[in-house]
């Protein structure tokens, strides 16, 4: 009998998901929403990141992606500008008397979306892409690593060294906040933030991954960004699709708003201004939305790369 | 003696965009490579050399044709194990140390932690970059680049060497070294495939050779064999003064010289080269 290979099974594992989140999606009450919910996290979080990181191949891989994130300049520079911007906020954010602490958060929030954006298209959008450029993966695949593999380690790499790198932001952003306005204007809001928009690096790293194993640099940097933004506007897309009457218009619209990312699930920068919170539930289905969707992604990645003619550029 | 390599009616045409042919690299190739012996491809640039090499490694697919390595296809990850591959230049990561770097392969060929460390000191030690091993290589000069390229290679310690130019970019004592890490691998029972255009290394390294042009195979065969000039005889003898080589083939014995050796002359490998590719380029044109 034929080896079954672990790509077949994570793939057929996150089609499978995806058709049953569609079922429940279109037939509500079917189950409770709830269990699904943590089960589907639960599940693709260990499809996603535990088992791939038993295979001591991704974890090298991995390994080295985040080796070289650390070693390279230019994140630096990002990151220094960041810890900057939260500076300068937090030393002249005297504009809005009142709920100053607001209106610093929102823009520091605003700072991160920016870093998770740049690394997306500076990092993890030339990924695969580079070393098909710079031929390391001739070498590469001269070893006994199947090209799924390398998807798979270039995106948990990415998305280790994404997560840190905004784990730091955070901490500074958060701290320098709490040294500024004290403990009492603290809100767990603002921790959720944080983490949604780590959730959010996520999937910008997932889709440019697997761009990254068909489009050049420039191509995918240009992709990445529209998608960002398309991702961001699927209110104002929803608004305009609900308004019109032409019927292959307003379907294409719809479907564009199926494939498009959802990022408002993950910001929640304007709740907070309004003075909303969100609970644990919520943030946790965004997670698994995330992780559902990157999962779609990184298979996409691993199927084109497994016939990619390493020296077609 | 098996074959470690197979290759049947192989050829590779690369598409443009619109996936129109451009270029026909390789054109229906075969052949086959012995367990056990150095065997090296020649021909001019951009003969399909490289090309053949992708395609053993899988790196690019044939468009028809079929590749056995070790029986199995190029696809089949299992083989890899035992394959070595120093790509044309050496294509690095600029952000790692010699010592990562090899330690990130030796990780990728699922080597055990201990076995890594030791046989990364006696590889580096080999190639002659123990003292710079801390370096990043982004750093490294162009030989020094290579001579990753090759400790890579022997790190893995496998069964089939794939070498692609080998001794390009290093200095005389640099390619002499590779050279006898070349023969030093063939003892040990390995088998060699090697691409190059100097011919001089070539004829002394090679048990068996093929010569490309136009991704065509133009001559195949052991080095002696296709270097002899059979319709010729060749006659050294000591002890004979130069009017008398005349009347030498009967008078040799009588005359009372020494007999050393008859044979037939030996054509060097860079004139059999020259000749056959002008040959050929001349039909096509
Ligand atoms: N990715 C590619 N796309 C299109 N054509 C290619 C590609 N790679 C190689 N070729 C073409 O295939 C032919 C063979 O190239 P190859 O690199 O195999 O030559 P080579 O024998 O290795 O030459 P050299 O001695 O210069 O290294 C050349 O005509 C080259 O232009
Ligand atoms: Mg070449």
């Amino acid at each position: 009998m034929k080896k079954i290979k672990f790509p077949a099974i994570y793939i057929v594992i996150v089609i499978s998901m995806l058709f049953i989140t569609c079922i429940l999606q279109s037939k509500p009450g079917l189950m409770p929403e709830l269990y699904w919910t943590y089960f589907k996290a639960a599940a693709l979080f260990a499809l996603v990141f535990l088992v791939p990181l038993f295979n001591r191949k991704i974890r090298a891989i991995a390994q080295s992606v985040l080796k070289e994130e650390i070693r390279k300049k230019t994140l630096y520079v990002i990151l220094f500008f960041m810890v900057l911007l939260v500076g300068i906020i937090h030393i002249f954010g005297k504009i809005a008397p009142g709920n100053q602490h607001i209106f610093v958060s929102e823009l520091g929030l605003s700072g991160m979306t920016m870093f998770g954006l740049l690394f997306g298209i500076f990092m993890a959008s030339t990924a695969i892409y580079k070393e098909m450029e710079k031929k390391t993966v001739y070498v590469m695949l001269s070893y006994p690593v199947s090209r799924q593999e390398i998807v798979m380690g270039k995106f948990i790499g990415n998305v280790i060294s994404v997560t840190l790198f905004s784990c730091i932001l955070s901490v500074v952003f958060i701290l320098s906040l709490l040294l500024r306005f004290g403990f009492e204007k603290f809100e767990l809001m603002l921790l959720y933030s944080c983490i949604g928009l780590m959730i959010e690096f996520m999937l910008i790293v997932a889709i440019a991954i697997t761009t990254s194993t068909l489009l050049s640099t420039i191509s995918n940097f240009i992709f990445v960004f529209i998608i960002f933004v398309l991702g961001h506007m699927t209110e104002q897309i929803t608004h305009i699709t609900g308004r019109l009457e032409a019927d292959p218009i307003k379907s294409a619209g719809n479907m564009l708003l199926k494939i498009i990312p959802d990022f408002s699930r993950f910001e929640f920068k304007d709740m907070l201004n309004l003075g909303q919170t969100v609970d644990v539930n919520t943030l946790i289905s965004s997670f698994g939305y995330a992780l559902l969707y990157s999962a779609v992604m990184v298979s996409m990645g691993m199927l084109i790369f497994r016939k990619r003619e390493v020296d077609r550029l | 003696m098996e074959n470690v390599i197979e290759i049947k009616s192989l050829k590779k045409v690369y598409r443009d965009f619109w996936n129109r042919p451009k270029v026909v690299a390789v054109d229906g190739l075969d052949l086959s490579v012995r367990r056990g012996e150095i065997f090296g491809i020649l021909g001019p640039n951009g003969s399909g050399k490289t090309t053949t090499l992708k395609l053993l490694l899988g790196l690019i697919f044939p468009s028809s044709g079929s590749i056995k390595i070790m029986g199995v296809s190029p696809e089949n990850m299992e083989c890899k194990k035992n394959i070595g591959y120093m790509p044309e230049e050496s294509y690095l990561y600029g952000f790692l140390n010699a010592d990562e770097i090899l330690d990130f392969y030796g990780k990728l060929n699922a080597m055990p932690e201990k076995l890594r460390k030791k046989r990364i000191d006696e590889v580096l030690d080999l190639v002659g970059l123990t003292e710079a091993r801390k370096r990043r290589v982004e750093d490294y000069s162009k030989g020094m680049s290579r001579r990753i390229g090759l400790a890579q290679v022997l790190l893995k310690d496998p069964e089939l060497v794939l070498l692609d130019e080998p001794t390009i970019g290093l200095d005389p004592i640099g390619s002499r070294e590779i050279k006898d890490i070349i023969k030093g691998l063939k003892d040990r029972g390995k088998t060699v495939l090697l691409s190059s255009h100097l011919l001089a290394e070539v004829q002394t390294i090679c048990d068996r050779i093929a010569i490309l042009y136009r991704g065509k195979l133009v001559e195949e065969g052991r080095v002696e064999d296709l270097l002899t000039v059979s319709n010729e005889t060749e006659i050294i003898t000591s002890g004979l003064k130069t009017g008398e080589v005349e009347k030498l083939k009967e008078l040799v014995n009588k005359l009372g010289g020494n007999l050393i050796s008859v044979g037939h002359p030996k054509e060097t490998l860079e004139s059999l080269f020259v000749k056959l590719i002008r040959e050929k380029s001349g039909k096509d044109s």
